[in-house]
């Protein structure tokens, strides 16, 4: 790819790979470190970019690797920041009237790194199963089984308004919501 | 006589438990397509958000740094 048009496709496509990198990171702050140093990297590696592929997801596989690697040097030397995010996140969703983005994040947050990647990657970025399973180096059967896993999950979580307790006789209440916003469209 | 539990016939009443069926499986899609749109609604909202400067000081840097010292005085600070 000539530079111009790679300069531009990847300005074009930062908004994206700090979405993508949120689902990592989930302080904003870490996630755009995690795209500066991606932008890096796909820059001085162009080359290796084959023309006529899907530039997005060339991107969003060099974004993974450079967390996997920061993640393993970090693991090894505090306790896993995101891992701890993850738990302080269970807590329950709020009672509105209906479900909103806090609350579908929050459960979206409670999920297993690798399913929420999959169902970000299939369910909001649009990738095929084939493409998703690419960027995550991974078979196209896993993809469809962490993204139905993700998918059933949520349904759970957010049908537990009590999240940890074992009982809920109300626990349809954001299910409920999720019905109502259907409704609406 | 009495028939083992195990191959006991399934008291399945069809016309009643059909009509259950049907709405929890329309309950399940729309509860699967609700969450489908709180992910993408969830997922535009950051992709909207306006892209700090910093990346593309960044990328400009990386231009630079590449074109050399000797290209850099009349190189333009970003496109415009």
């Amino acid at each position: 790819m000539a530079a111009p048009d790679f300069e531009h496709d990847l300005v074009g496509a930062i908004s994206h790979l700090r979405a993508f990198a949120r689902s990592f990171a989930n302080d904003p702050a870490r996630a755009d470190d995690l795209v500066q140093e991606t932008l890096v990297k796909a820059w001085n590696s162009r080359d290796s970019f084959t023309p006529g592929t899907n530039f997005r997801a060339w991107l969003f596989t060099i974004l993974r690797n450079v967390y996997f690697s920061q993640h393993r040097k970090l693991r090894r030397e505090v306790d896993d920041p995101d891992e701890q995010y993850q738990n302080s996140l269970s807590v329950p969703p709020e009672q509105h009237g209906h479900l909103d983005l806090a609350d579908f994040r929050t459960a979206l947050g409670t999920l297993p790194s690798d399913q929420r990647e999959a169902l970000v990657l299939v369910g909001a970025e649009g990738f095929s199963y084939e493409e998703a399973a690419e960027i995550c180096g991974c078979a196209v059967g896993t993809i469809k089984s962490r993204v139905n896993r993700a998918r059933n999950r949520l349904v759970e979580i957010l049908g537990d308004p009590e999240l940890k307790s074992s009982h809920g006789t109300s626990g349809t209440h954001a299910t409920d919501r999720l019905v109502k916003d259907a409704v609406r469209g | 006589m009495t028939i083992p539990k195990s191959v006991q016939p399934t008291q399945h009443v069809a016309g009643e438990s059909d009509v259950d069926d049907e709405p929890a499986a329309s309950i399940d899609a729309a509860i699967q397509g609700a969450l489908g749109r709180k992910l993408r609604e969830s997922y535009e909202e950051v992709v909207r958000e306006e892209v700090p400067d910093k990346f593309l000081r960044l990328l400009n840097d990386l231009k630079l740094a590449e074109s050399g010292p000797a290209d850099s005085a009349d190189s333009k600070v970003g496109k415009g």
